[in-house]
């Protein structure tokens, strides 16, 4: 187990570095440049100008040195200072995460709780309304892009009810009503969109483990259908559903970036989409860095919690998609 | 109608495997109804010239902001345009776009997995590697920083998808490459002198279709979403062209002036969606029925 | 990727889609409830400057579409920077409503006979944020800031040739030729503001700090949050009325409409009509528009065949139905102007440009003459101004009638201002300062190796008559100026000169005292809210 995880984590630091170095490739090579995004259209129109701040940023040294330059940062925890803000990344990635952080957490929570139940009732009541009920219900709702259902929340919210979400971030420890309000209404958006796919692998998960053999035997023993359920389905139905609740997190991570521009939320995902309009190359390299070392690390989770569930898969196994 | 059925059934099960459409429509009403409102949308994105009362893209100023009317069925947006026309030419866009992207991702992707499954080694290694690394962000994010990056254009709409979707095919037809080699009929060959290339694609390929079709199914449902929403946020397609997403960016600040062009543009791309996910689902359930 | 939701929320979706369709019929009139107004023209009564602030105070919560790169005078240009900073800072003199010249740090002042020089004298007493005395020195100072090598503000000020201070509360400002309008002109705007040394002494720079004397000092920064301004009490006026302003960003056009009707905002500076009306029949705000000086313009490649041709150009102006354009884009919120826009001295009445009359057959007639029939360029715009953005289309489809086959290209801010200073595009859409004097613009905009001079024109006849205007006064100077106007749009045609943007605004009802100014600059100093 333990030389699997070592392998698992190497294996993940070998991606971000790689990832990094497509990032920054992939930020030389598109057209627009910082310079002329910050002096604006009076300002540029100065080559002194232009040449001061490219010198400031580093942007007149060959593109290898640029490169290793932040590598070396990064390994230290430096990931340079925004061309935009001048603020160092790192503090601005730390006061955004935990708005995106918040937000993933708890759309993951109400995907659970909103899943799990669905996707069991389906399975109890297979083949009965209840099960084609719920399939329906959450079929439907699994084309509707979260970007509609955001935007009609938010504008009939505020012309109707006279109600919107506040835009700023006060984090959970200083205020936890207005943190909350903030971050339930996307969450919920989120996390429901999510909850389909936990509810059908619950429900193909359950109805899989309520066929085997060891639930025959014990409703043959005569053990209640709530202690089967309980003890037995549960847990070996987890194993799948925690898979897929892993995936779905991923997910919202990157849907989140739709309700925070919507919900006009100060998040990690925005502040990528913003960077790369303003050409903020150190910004987008550390949100990017940060992003996927969240995503890597719950995947990585995921399949140690399944390592840990279920014995079989404990002797090494490839990460399949 | 019972009897004449089911000695249709019994006649063609001796006569061989085909398929019978009545008895397959009712065994599987929802894909059916799922593949025929799929189709009628293909059709209609088609056809879109002859269908289509007016032109998308003619300008009206004395028909601005109406609602449903005879000459205009789903009304007119802020510059006079028919909704409905651009609803329909909307649907070559976006489906377009979906479409391309997927095309692009499965022939890149398919063509990576082929050769690293059967190469394997370094080859594969470093392929799985780079796709890793793709895949180790998520999805939508990943498409806004690509189109955000590349400039707003369907084109790079495709593009990003495209990117998105190639580690994805990539590593199905290598799982399911690696499961083929382990045949027995790939040693035959290989015995028989068999030249790399003629495996690949003579022998391997047909084998792995199915998992490529119901990828492809289900990767363009998710291109359409992609597609609006990169169009929603302006980074797809541009003015003047309609595709579903920007008439949806369009509409939003416009709903209470305009709401049928986001009701219009909502129900065709949830409609559509909807429509290719059931059909990969049922491939999915036809292909493999253990599985969720 | 798949996704659900519950069969409840799909319902609620639809009462929603329902409810909005069916709601707001209230809007309708542009005249509404709670005293919101259409203003044909900035009529609203000047603000007072230096009488004693009423009662009422308050914090003023103002949206703010982006936030600042920083708060430091000669690093920045952009308008929501400057949202913030024309509060903390102040200028020698400043424009009344009416854009006159209204005295501002400067109390009075001196045009020398021959024009070559301006004496300003200080306003005595006046103090910094800091408590330091203003005075002449500071003066120099901030001009020399200015133009220092750091700064990207070196343009404005190339027709100063020296600043003295013979004592400290005089400054005489010398000029290059003698142009004393054009100084006015750009003292009374941003960024000629004064500015603190011993700040920047302390800071190494303003990017963060304030070294302003201005009506408001800087509090506090959340980044990614907010700005928040208290009142300077020291201030050479009395003090504004407000206690203080908080600048909230609001990236969104829409989610500042939301803000607004829930109250989380008192203020925004709308660009988008659509989203701006939505305000309309809300009882507890304001919607306002004020007619504006910056206006939109379509910019030709004059180095690029046939853009360079000039008959193509005015064949393109002949095709241009600025009347649609307007009516479509901006539903007519703004005016079709010629290079001055109209109220200002120089500006002409329309029948004075030919080819401002929609004349699609004149117009292929010298496209063709050009010999460009059947062309296919490319429009560029840049996404963040929303005019260009609406007209864009109606732009293409009157293209196309006269046999041009336009693309829109949409382009980042940045990459926008890149190809527009490179001269790299076919036709690109622009949008001019808004600068209520016309020395500026003429010299820097279309003059010769004007440094703002996108189009790559360049006409010695026109320059000469310029130059004349900047040293003329009066009526003279007026005719002048219309007479260059005329050969700008009748002969040389490097921009495609289309409409003003009406300025948007909405506000709670509870703000009392804004003043909207005509030109790109915003001030709250005679703002208050009235406690209901």
């Amino acid at each position: 187990m333990l030389r699997y995880l070592v392998g698992r984590v190497l294996g993940g630091i070998g991606t971000l570095l790689g990832l990094s170095a497509i990032v920054f490739i992939f930020l030389l090579l598109i057209p627009g440049s910082v310079v002329a995004n910050i002096l604006g259209p009076e300002g540029s129109s100065s080559p002194e100008a232009v040449a001061r701040l490219e010198k400031e940023f580093g942007l007149d040294r060959p593109v290898a040195v640029q490169y290793l330059d932040w590598l070396a940062g990064a390994a230290r925890g430096d990931l340079g200072d925004s061309w935009r803000t001048r603020l160092p990344v790192s503090q601005t990635i730390l006061e955004r995460l935990p708005l995106t952080a918040e937000l993933t957490v708890l759309a993951s929570l109400i995907a659970v709780v909103v899943g799990v139940p669905l996707g069991a009732i389906g399975a109890s009541r297979h083949g009965r309304l209840a099960d084609h009920a719920t399939r329906v219900a959450v079929l439907i709702g699994s084309a509707i892009p979260v970007f509609l259902t955001a935007s009609l929340v938010l504008i009939v919210g505020s012309t109707q009810f006279r109600w919107v979400p506040p835009t700023g971030f006060v984090s959970l420890w200083d205020d936890p009503i207005q943190n909350l309000e903030t971050v339930i209404t996307p969450a919920i958006l989120l996390g429901v969109i999510s909850a389909a796919s936990v509810a059908r692998m619950t429900r193909g998960a359950m109805l899989d483990v309520l066929g085997r053999d060891y639930v025959r035997t014990a409703k043959a023993k005569g053990l209640r259908p709530r202690r089967i359920i309980g003890r037995h389905v549960f847990r070996n139905a987890s194993i799948p559903v925690l898979t897929v609740l892993g995936v779905e997190t991923g997910r919202m991570l990157g849907g989140a970036v739709m309700t925070e521009t919507i919900f006009s939320l100060p998040g990690l995902g925005r502040l990528v989409v913003d960077s790369i309009g303003k050409r903020d190359f150190p910004m987008v390299q550390g949100a990017v860095l940060v992003i996927a070392a969240m995503f890597i690390a719950v995947n990585l989770m995921t399949d140690i919690l399944y390592g840990l569930a279920d014995p079989r898969v404990r002797v090494g196994r490839g990460r399949s998609n | 109608m019972a009897w004449r059925a089911s000695t249709m059934e019994r006649a063609s099960s001796a006569a061989g495997k085909r398929i019978k459409p009545l008895a397959f429509v009712r065994r599987h009403v929802v894909l059916s109804v799922a593949l025929v409102v799929f189709g009628v949308i293909v059709l209609a994105a088609v056809l879109a010239p002859w269908i289509a009362p007016h032109d998308p893209l003619e300008l009206n100023a004395d028909a601005t902001f109406q609602g449903p009317s005879s000459t205009h069925p789903l009304g007119t947006d802020r510059y006079g345009r028919d909704l409905f026309s651009r609803l329909i030419f909307g649907a070559r866009v976006s489906l377009g776009v979906a479409g391309s992207a997927v095309a692009i991702a499965a022939l890149a992707g398919g063509l990576i997995g082929l050769v690293a499954g059967f190469y394997g080694r370094w080859v594969e290694a470093v392929s799985m590697r780079l796709a890793d690394m793709v895949l180790a962000f998520p999805a939508l994010l990943l498409a806004i920083t690509l189109a955000a990056g590349l400039g707003p254009s369907a084109r790079n709409a495709t593009l990003a998808i495209a990117v998105l979707y190639t580690p994805v095919f990539a590593r199905i037809v290598r799982a399911s490459v690696l499961v083929e080699m382990r045949k027995d009929y790939i040693d035959a060959l290989r015995v028989s002198g068999a030249s790399p290339l003629r495996m690949m694609f003579r022998h391997l390929m047909p084998n792995i279709g199915t998992p490529m079709l119901i990828q492809a199914t289900l990767a363009t449902a998710a291109g359409i979403e992609l597609e609006a929403g990169l169009s929603f946020l302006g980074l797809g397609t541009q003015p003047p062209a309609a595709s579903w997403g920007s008439i949806l960016g369009e509409g939003r600040v416009l709903l209470t002036r305009a709401p049928w062009m986001t009701i219009g543009a909502g129900v065709v791309i949830s409609v559509t969606v909807l429509a290719l996910f059931l059909v990969g689902d049922a491939l999915r359930d036809a292909a493999d029925p253990t599985s969720s | 990727m798949r996704h659900g939701k519950l069969a409840p929320l799909a319902l609620l979706l639809a009462l929603v889609l329902v409810a909005a369709a069916c709601g707001d019929d209230d809007a309708g009139t542009t005249t509404t409830t709670a005293g919101s107004t259409t203003t044909a023209a900035s009529t609203t009564t000047a603000a007072p400057t230096t009488t004693a602030p009423p009662e009422e105070g308050g914090v003023l919560v103002a949206g703010s579409p982006t936030e600042p790169t920083s708060l430091d005078p000669i690093l920045e240009s952009v308008l929501t920077s400057w949202l913030v900073m024309a509060q903390m800072y102040d200028t020698l003199i400043q424009f009344s409503p009416e854009l006159a010249y209204e005295p501002g740090l400067a109390e009075s002042w001196v045009v020398a006979d021959d024009g070559m020089s301006v004496t300003f004298k200080l306003r005595p007493g006046a103090l910094f944020h800091s408590g330091k005395e203003l005075t002449s020195a500071d003066v120099l100072y901030s001009f020399d800031r200015l133009r220092s090598e750091d700064s990207i503000q070196g343009g404005l000020y190339s027709g100063i040739a020296d600043i003295t201070a013979p004592d400290d509360e005089t400054v005489v400002f010398t000029l290059a030729r003698p142009e004393p309008e054009a100084l006015f002109s750009i003292l009374a705007v941003n960024p000629s503001v004064i500015m603190d040394s011993s700040v920047v002494d302390a800071s190494g720079d303003l990017t963060r700090v304030d070294g302003g004397s201005g009506y408001f000092v800087l509090d506090e920064w959340r980044a990614g949050t907010s700005i928040s301004l208290v009142r300077f009490e020291d201030h050479w006026s009395g003090g504004a009325p407000l206690d203080g302003i908080e600048f909230r960003f609001v990236p969104d056009e829409l989610s500042a409409v939301a803000a607004l009707k829930a109250g989380e905002i008192d203020w925004f500076n709308f660009t988008d009509p659509s989203a701006a009306v939505q305000i309309q029949g809300d009882p507890t705000l304001v919607y306002t528009e004020s007619s504006a000086l910056p206006y939109t313009y379509i910019a030709f490649n004059t180095t690029k065949e046939p853009y360079s041709n000039p008959a193509f150009r005015q064949g393109v102006s002949y095709g241009l139905d600025r009347v649609e354009i307007l009516g479509l884009a901006l539903e007519n919120r703004g005016q079709i102007t010629g290079p001055i826009a109209p109220g200002l001295p120089g500006s002409l009445p329309l029948s004075e440009f030919p080819s401002y009359t929609y004349d699609p057959d004149e117009a292929r007639r010298l496209i063709g003459e050009a010999g460009a029939t059947e062309l296919t360029l490319e429009l560029s715009v840049s996404s963040a101004q929303a005019a260009a953005m609406a007209a864009a289309p109606v732009v293409v489809d009157q293209l196309a009638r006269i046999g041009i086959n336009a693309t829109i290209v949409p382009l980042e801010s940045g990459v926008w201002f890149e190809n527009l200073s490179g001269l790299n595009y076919d036709l690109i859409f622009g949008q001019s300062g808004g600068y209520p004097n016309s020395d500026i613009p003429f010299t820097n905009s279309h003059g010769c190796g004007g440094a703002w001079n996108y189009s790559g024109i360049c006409s010695p006849d026109f320059d000469e008559l310029v130059n004349r205007a900047k040293s003329a006064v009066g009526a003279e100077r007026v005719a002048l100026y219309e007479e260059a106007s005329r050969m700008l749009v009748n002969e040389m045609m490097p921009y495609a000169y289309l409409f003003t943007m009406n300025s948007l605004w909405g506000w709670s009802v509870n703000v009392q005292g804004f003043v909207p100014l005509p030109l790109k600059e915003i001030r709250f100093d005679a703002t208050y809210l009235a406690t209901p």
